[in-house]
């Protein structure tokens, strides 16, 4: 059977700020499942860091969450104290930041950063807890094809690659239930990216890890995800397993943004880049937030904002009152 | 760490520090020639009277009558003797005698602990405030730094001794205790007189060194804590002090053993204003002393001090840089 690892529930996050409130963040529902992968796409500025942080409780000062829950095993992140949240961090779940090429403390070598969390998750702070600690970090760079004599080096003696396989090696490190990665290198480099999506889905069989892979570049989803969650303009457009989102998307914002990647389906069509920008979040228009920019917007789109409601099956959910409807 | 290109560093900084070293040394031979009048001049019209066996002492030791290379020849070869000169104000004390005597240990002793407890108490502040951005612990603590630094050290003294002598009686008045003095009986009566003697002098510093340097400190963290490495750290759910005290803090440190190898000079330099508040005999007294009366070597043997010191100090930060920066091998 499979069990949900994470459900993200009406969240909605907005950042204050002076003069305005920008709903950057708002009603967003998905789940992943333990062991899966959920790619999640967007233009930027769509809110996808936002989620990410929302559910690492590290947003910003300014953002603050206004509404929803987030069950990760069952418990709500967001009932936790700090403390405990803190205790759950790496253990729990862990996050490779947005391009994360200085995640490492330049002064402190790459071994001790991932032996000092182990440390401190499993409170071996013993002679032999310490050795225990420093032997995983062998372990966690083998895992990730990495030399393990070179545990000792600093980050500046790694090359990018390396310190990517790094990253991902103090991601594991403490064995947690749930990865966020975003965005882990700049758009530009899309090989770099799916190959760390490859290294990632291969650990993650073994250990029952379940993803949360961020991008902005669709067709890294498409290889290897289980489910693919499309974002726009803080909201949830379309939610769904891979081969139902991108043979069988309803929303007009998914397909049109599936036409915008040349290759995914395989065929090389034209290209065609959806026209129009993305709202301002401090004033999103009414009703649906996609009608600026729908070719299929009613007058009713721009009044009402569309349920994300089951579409096909039911793990398929779609927010747009004419999902399905063919673009002429 | 790569053994091999540190010991290439060092030596090559070492190399760089010892050409400096003989630069300053020509300098310093230089300067005091071409001030402006003559040095035996200022003696004798101190004293009044032209004794004929200091012109004599002058012309040997000094070798006025040479031509100025000579002089030069002399100087160096009395210089690694380790023969500073004699004192015109202290006539017939010798300079090297006045300097690394009681004087020395004074002052090194009241900058020592104030540059030390001033350095630790900006960093701890300086971290807490940085942490604490903008709330109120923060502004108070600017408030107060700020106001500490731009208070005339002078001024902050005589409040001191106002209040703390004077109200409270918690400090002696002045003084810098000597050991030789024979009302101590023996070494611990005298530390524990010179510790009492201290207070005054090291609060009175340690004021003003922490405003400066809290600043520096707190500018540091606040630069480093939007690095990604600081929010990879709370991303791996650290406790917050292993985040500021050895994430954050290693980083700002390197900046700050910058400020400490400056803040060196002072270690024997002294604090002049200070030493006279507190009628703390120590080298600021002394320079004071030697400016006043044109007393040329005594100058000069104090600036050749402060100028090697500057220069060792650089060298050892440079080298400490080196072993806490991984990144830095030239
Ligand atoms: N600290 C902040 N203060 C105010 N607004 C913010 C802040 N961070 C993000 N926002 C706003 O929130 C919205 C969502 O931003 P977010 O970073 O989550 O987008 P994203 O999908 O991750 O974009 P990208 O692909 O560029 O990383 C944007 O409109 C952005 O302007
Ligand atoms: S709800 Fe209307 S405007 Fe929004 S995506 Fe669907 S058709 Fe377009
Ligand atoms: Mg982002």
């Amino acid at each position: 059977m499979i069990m949900v690892l994470l459900e993200v529930k009406n969240l909605s996050t907005h950042f204050f700020l002076k003069e305005s409130r920008v709903r950057a963040v708002d009603d967003v529902c998905f789940t992943i499942d333990q062991g899966k992968t959920l790619g999640v796409a967007g233009e930027s500025g769509c809110g996808k860091t936002t989620t990410a942080l929302s559910i690492m409780r590290m947003l910003p000062p300014a953002g603050k969450i206004v509404n929803g829950e987030i069950f990760l095993d069952g418990v709500d992140l967001l009932k936790k104290s700090k403390e405990e949240m803190r205790k759950a961090k790496w253990k729990e779940l862990s996050y490779v930041f947005q391009y994360a090429m200085n995640a490492f403390n330049p002064v402190m070598t790459v071994g001790e950063q991932i032996a000092e969390v182990i440390i401190e998750k499993e409170n071996s702070k013993s002679k032999s807890g310490k050795k225990e600690a420093w032997k995983k970090v062998k372990e966690s760079f083998e895992i990730v094809g990495l030399d393990p004599d070179r545990i000792k080096n600093y980050p500046h003696e790694f090359s990018g690659g390396m310190k990517q396989r790094a990253i991902i090696a103090m991601a594991m490190a403490c064995d947690p239930k749930l990865l966020i990665a975003d965005e882990p290198v700049t758009a530009l480099d899309v090989i770099v990216e799916k190959k760390i999506l490859k290294l990632l889905n291969e650990i993650q069989s073994n250990y029952n890890l379940g993803i949360m892979f961020i991008t902005h570049d669709l067709s890294v989803i498409a290889e290897s995800c289980d489910d693919v969650a499309i974002m726009y303009a803080g909201k949830m457009v379309e939610v769904g397993d891979a081969s139902t989102v991108f043979h069988k998307g309803a929303h007009p914002y998914t397909r049109m943004l599936i036409r915008s990647f040349p290759s995914i389906l395989g065929e090389c069509k034209r290209i065609e880049p959806i026209s129009g920008i993305p709202p301002d979040l401090a004033n999103p228009p009414p009703g649906c937030r996609f009608h600026p920019r729908c070719p299929l917007a009613t007058k009713e789109c721009r009044k009402d904002i569309p349920p994300f409601e089951p579409f096909s099956t039911s793990r398929h959910h779609v927010a747009c009152f004419h999902a399905g409807e063919t673009i002429l | 760490m790569d053994k091999l290109s540190l010991k290439g560093y060092i030596s090559r900084r070492a190399f760089d520090s010892g050409f400096l070293l003989i630069i300053t040394v020509i300098f310093n031979f230089v300067l005091f020639r071409i001030m402006p009048g003559n040095p035996a001049l200022a003696v004798l019209g101190r004293t009044g009277q032209v004794r004929p066996e200091f012109r004599q002492v002058l012309q040997e030791r000094y070798g006025t009558n040479l031509p100025i290379f000579d002089q030069f020849i002399i100087y160096i070869q009395r210089l690694l003797e380790g023969d500073l000169g004699v004192s015109f104000y202290y006539y017939p004390t010798e300079v090297s005698e006045l300097i690394f005597g009681h004087r020395l240990l004074n002052t090194i002793l009241l900058m020592g602990i104030s540059i030390l407890l001033s350095f630790v108490l900006a960093i701890i502040f300086g971290t807490i405030a940085a942490s604490k951005f903008k709330s109120k612990t923060d502004l108070v603590s600017i408030f107060v730094t700020l106001t500490s630094y731009s208070t005339p050290v002078f001024w902050l003294g005589m409040l001191i001794i106002f209040y703390f002598f004077g109200q409270f009686h918690l400090i002696p008045l002045s003084g810098s205790p000597r050991i030789e003095d024979p009302k101590y009986a023996d070494i611990f009566a005298w530390a524990i007189d010179y510790g009492y003697h201290l207070i005054g002098p090291v609060t009175t510093l340690t004021i003003s060194f922490v405003g400066a340097w809290f600043l520096i400190a707190r500018d540091q963290m606040l630069g480093i804590f939007l690095e990604d490495y600081i929010t990879t750290a709370r991303a791996k759910g650290l406790k917050e002090r292993r985040v500021l005290f050895t994430h954050a803090r290693k980083n700002a440190m390197l900046p700050m053993i910058s400020v400490l190898a400056m803040a060196m000079t002072y270690l024997v330099s002294g604090a002049t204003l200070t030493e006279t508040v507190f009628s703390w005999d120590g080298l600021g007294l002394l320079t004071f002393d030697a400016v006043t009366y044109s007393d040329y070597p005594l100058l000069q043997g104090l600036f050749l001090l402060v100028a090697a010191v500057a220069i060792v100090s650089s060298f050892i930060a440079d080298i400490i840089y080196a072993y806490l920066d991984p990144r830095i091998r030239y």
